[in-house]
């Protein structure tokens, strides 16, 4: 494999990354009022606020602003989050993990759905399973992932409350299941009662992520499985005498993921975009929830900082696909 | 059988049952939006909390009740507010968002993603550059940002929409611009000396024009979606306004008690949004000639 | 015989008496598709004997690869047989259902597409693909698969076959990849081999090599029957051949016969469209349009007097 497309990629990626930065910055200073004014804890003295105002450089251009603030938060320092009063940087890393794992399993989810309902409904195509398959997921493509996510309130929250619609595990085993990603450190443990607690939480919010993703996968995958059975080598593997689902998975299916795959980043970086109201919903404590806590609550240093990770998330997923799609693809890998 | 080519576009359109019954939804939202003040049968700010909670009427009402009492059909809230009112002038609201963000969106980032696509190099290196970084964000925490940075109101909602969702218009519309753009007809268009925004304007734009229909009629549900979120979290308009997603967000304290409340706009929405993307879809399958065969 | 059709008796075919590998009957194959019947196959006779190159010769569009189609069960679902027969080895399988048809094809009949770059699977090695049939229909398992991979790929005259089994389509040749397409068709064996023009996406050179190993494999007993528009490979390769249009076969003998005296006034208008190179100084003529009107006037006629509603 040639790490040189790689590379290049990459080096593609930084000027975004600098965008958004400039756009994070420019946001930050648009806000009206006194910067400086809203980072201040209470009982601060003349001294330090003079202190921040050096610190944030106020004093100087906007250009030697930005460096500042540049330098800063490439540092990773983000300053203290007013409404929590702890090290800003510190809160992020808290909740980062609860929401990737959330985003990872809601991604499972929705490609296992869409990924099976996608290729049934290839395979089916012209009768009456594949117009159903088709219909649903026009409707639940149709249903925002906020929707989604009162409707399982509802659902599990009045009417059948089977599934828990707070939290991210039962109160009671917090203790033991630690901090961070605890779904994948106690799989590893092999601590099954927790992990079943974390998932049995995590199913609605998961759920709720995944459905409108699954729905659009579903469909995206049908078109290009319907492409591939269309193809020259599908019907020479069937002249070789190859039956019909063989043929549906071992040569159609290949061929008819890689475009696939390509979508399914974006949507992955949607879907964790979705966090920050389901999250809020279900109470879940990741970094959606604390987004929205740090908007509500103006907390400009959290906003920023919360934005920021947001950003550099999507940049890194979509540089990842990218990579996976030429890892998969035998053309582009000994090309170039 | 009759060729599909022998019939005019509107028979077709009407034959299609998506657009038939995408337009309807859109109908009757317009109809409930422009004829508020005489279709709702209350005030929707009236609050008389000796009435509140009253479950709707449509599901009976209970054998005791003061036959001169004022029925409810859809139920009241918890300040006694008539909640069928609430959801015909929290339509108005959904509706005029929609179509205005719509237009707005479509118009600025059809303009961004003609200009790039006509005029490629370095125009449409900085304005890819720009459609990269912005859609880095989550777009909902990017809205609720604006918002709480704007200031709430009708037009930070619609401005949020627009600054957030402009570049779901620029790039289909870069796309086909370049696409036409290859074509004969531009090239013979320019040799005649046209200017570019002739070109654009007589030339490309028609060519562009359904696909644009149909995503308006998409970006409209978006926008209605967006609407309710931002209301949801309290960051659109005066909380006395009704509106489905501040309807949703208050009904939600409640929902063991009066689930109607929650239900009722939730069911609004999701009717709307359903109606849009049908009519959308149905839209697209009629007008897009590769998709007709 | 049906109306319009001239047939010489195959003289060679008759005194080697070879039991025809694929015999087609009177087969008449309507498309059912919206309440609309349009014919595809009107009446087509046609047979190939073992060892015997047969040529299908005609416009695209005139039907010739439906019949390949119907000789391996990939019509579409769409298609109906109303009428004829088709006997392929001996067995009657003109209404056989898909899992008895998987049982013959790779095995009994194969084919060799036009296009090899798209007839390949572009995320499959060449030796993955190639080991199908061999472990589908030969039971063969482990290094017996890549040992006769290696011996097909030399059959087929391919240089360092090592490295192009572990190969991608990508990476190949044009010529090369026909070549393997040609290795996978003749794996097992088959009784029938047809080649849908099997070097129209070629350039000449190549042409030439990939005719001269199909020439080379009829040798060995296959039938072929080669689903062709150029004459020139008919005439190079074929020992005789069908004249079809508009899914009616209006012509049909061996080869140094037909071209000599053809019988048919299509016949003759292909012949006068192609290159002779027997004939220096000789126009070339395009197919005459009232022709073509009068052979679509025949066949239209023709479903009236079937009774075939179009």
């Amino acid at each position: 494999m040639n790490p040189l497309v790689l590379v290049r990629r990459l080096l593609l990626a930084l000027p975004t990354l600098f965008g958004v930065a400039l756009v994070v910055f420019v946001l930050m200073r648009v806000v009206p009022g006194d910067p400086i004014a809203m980072m201040i804890p209470p009982g601060a003295t003349e001294n330090d606020i003079a202190v921040l105002r050096a610190l944030y450089g106020l004093d100087r251009s906007i250009g030697a602003q930005f460096l500042i603030w540049l330098r800063e938060v490439g540092g990773g320092n983000f300053g203290t989050s007013i409404t929590y009063r702890q090290n800003v940087l510190s809160l992020i890393a808290d909740r980062l993990p609860a929401t990737l794992e959330l985003g990872s399993v809601a991604m499972l989810i929705a490609c296992a759905i869409g990924g099976l309902a996608g290729v049934v409904s290839a395979a089916r195509h012209g009768r009456w399973l594949s117009a159903l398959i088709d219909s649903m997921a026009a409707i639940v493509q149709s249903i925002p992932d906020f929707l989604w996510g009162l409707i399982f309130i509802l659902l599990f929250g009045v009417l059948l409350p089977w599934l828990p619609i707070s939290g991210r595990l039962d109160p009671l085993l917090s203790q033991a299941a630690g901090t961070g990603f605890i779904l994948l450190r106690n799989l590893l443990d092999g601590r099954f009662d927790i992990v079943g607690s974390i998932l049995i939480h995590m199913l609605a919010p998961a759920l709720a992520l995944a459905l409108p993703v699954a729905a659009m996968l579903s469909r995206v995958l049908k078109a290009s499985m319907q492409e591939a059975l269309a193809s020259d080598y599908v019907m020479l593997a069937r002249l070789k005498g190859l039956g019909s689902w063989r043929v549906l998975l071992s040569e159609a299916l290949p061929n008819a993921v890689t475009p696939t795959l390509s979508l399914s980043a974006v949507q992955f970086a949607f879907l964790l975009g979705g966090t920050v109201l389901i999250e809020r919903l279900f109470s879940y404590p990741g970094l959606g929830s604390l987004a929205i806590s740090a908007v509500i609550g103006r907390d400009l240093p959290l906003i920023q900082a919360v934005v920021l990770t947001f950003a550099v998330l999507f940049i890194t997923i979509n540089l990842l696909v990218d990579g996976l799609v030429v890892l998969l693809n035998p053309r582009l890998r000994s090309a170039h | 059988m009759i060729e599909r080519a022998d019939i005019r576009l509107w028979q077709r359109l009407l034959r299609n049952p998506r657009v038939v019954v995408g337009g309807l939804v859109c109908l009757l939202m317009l109809v409930l939006a422009v004829g508020a003040p005489w279709i709702a049968p209350a005030d929707p700010q009236a609050q008389d909390l000796i009435a509140s909670f009253e479950s709707p009427a449509l599901f009976g009402t209970p054998a005791d009740a003061d036959p001169d009492a004022p029925r409810y059909w859809l139920g009241t809230d918890n300040l006694g507010r008539d909640v069928a009112s609430r959801m015909v002038y929290g339509t108005r609201i959904a509706l005029l968002v929609a179509v205005v963000a719509a237009t707005l969106t479509a118009l600025v980032g059809s303009l961004l993603g003609a200009l790039a696509g006509f005029y490629g190099g370095r125009v449409d290196a900085l304005i890819s550059r720009l459609v990269d970084v912005w859609m880095s964000f989550p777009p909902v925490l990017l809205a609720i940002v604006l918002v709480s940075v704007i200031g709430t109101g009708l037009w930070s909602v619609i401005a949020a929409i627009v600054i957030v969702d402009w570049t779901r218009f620029c790039r289909v519309v870069r796309a086909e611009t370049q696409a036409q753009k290859a074509l004969d007809y531009v090239t013979s268009a320019r040799m005649l000396g046209l200017s570019p925004l002739r070109i654009l304007a007589s030339e490309i734009f028609p060519n562009v024009a359904p696909l644009l229909i149909t995503l308006i009629t998409l970006e409209m549900g978006v926008a209605i979606v967006v609407e309710a979120i931002l209301s949801f979290v309290g960051l659109s308009l005066a909380s006395g306004t009704s509106t489905w997603g501040g309807m949703i967000g208050e009904g939600r304290l409640y929902v063991n008690q009066a689930p109607w409340l929650m239900v009722l706009p939730m069911l609004a929405m999701m009717a709307a949004v359903l109606g849009l993307n049908a009519l959308g879809d149905g839209l697209r399958r009629e007008l897009d000639p590769v998709v007709r065969r | 015989m049906t109306d319009g059709t001239v047939a010489t008796v195959d003289a060679i075919d008759a005194i080697a008496a070879v039991a025809p590998v694929l015999q087609i009957d009177d087969l008449h194959v309507e498309i059912r598709q919206s309440g609309r019947v349009t014919p595809i196959l009107r009446g087509v006779n046609l047979s190939v004997s073992a060892g015997r190159i047969h040529a299908l010769v005609g416009e695209s569009g005139g039907g010739k690869s439906m019949v390949a189609k119907a000789a391996t069960g990939l019509l579409p679902e769409s298609a109906v047989t109303t009428r004829g027969r088709i006997t392929l080895d001996g067995q009657d399988v003109t209404r056989w259902d898909e899992p008895r048809w998987r049982t013959l094809r790779g095995r009994t009949v194969s084919m060799v597409l036009q296009d090899p770059l798209t007839a390949l699977n572009p995320v499959r090695r060449i030796g993955a693909q190639m080991a199908d049939v061999l472990r589908l229909h030969q039971g063969l398992r482990g290094g017996a698969v890549e040992a006769e991979n290696l011996r097909l790929l030399e059959q087929v005259q391919v240089r360092d076959p090592t490295q192009v089994l572990r190969q991608y389509p990508h990476q190949l040749s044009g010529g090369m990849r026909q070549r393997v397409v040609i290795a996978m068709a003749w794996a097992c064996r088959p009784r029938l081999i047809i080649c849908d023009e099997p070097t129209t996406a070629l350039d000449v050179t190549v042409q030439k090599q990939v005719l001269r190993l199909i020439h080379k494999l009829a040798g060995e007993g296959q039938g072929v029957l080669m689903v062709t528009h150029d004459l020139g490979v008919v005439a190079k390769l074929c020992h005789s051949l069908s004249v079809i249009h508009g899914g009616r076969i209006l012509e049909s003998g061996s080869v140094p016969e037909v071209f000599a005296q053809p019988q048919h006034a299509y016949t003759r208008a292909l012949l006068a469209a192609t290159p002779r190179f027997d004939r220096p100084g000789h126009t070339l003529v395009p197919v005459d349009d009232g022709l073509i009107e009068q052979l679509d006037a025949e066949a239209r006629a023709y479903d009236r007097s079937q009774g075939v509603l179009a």
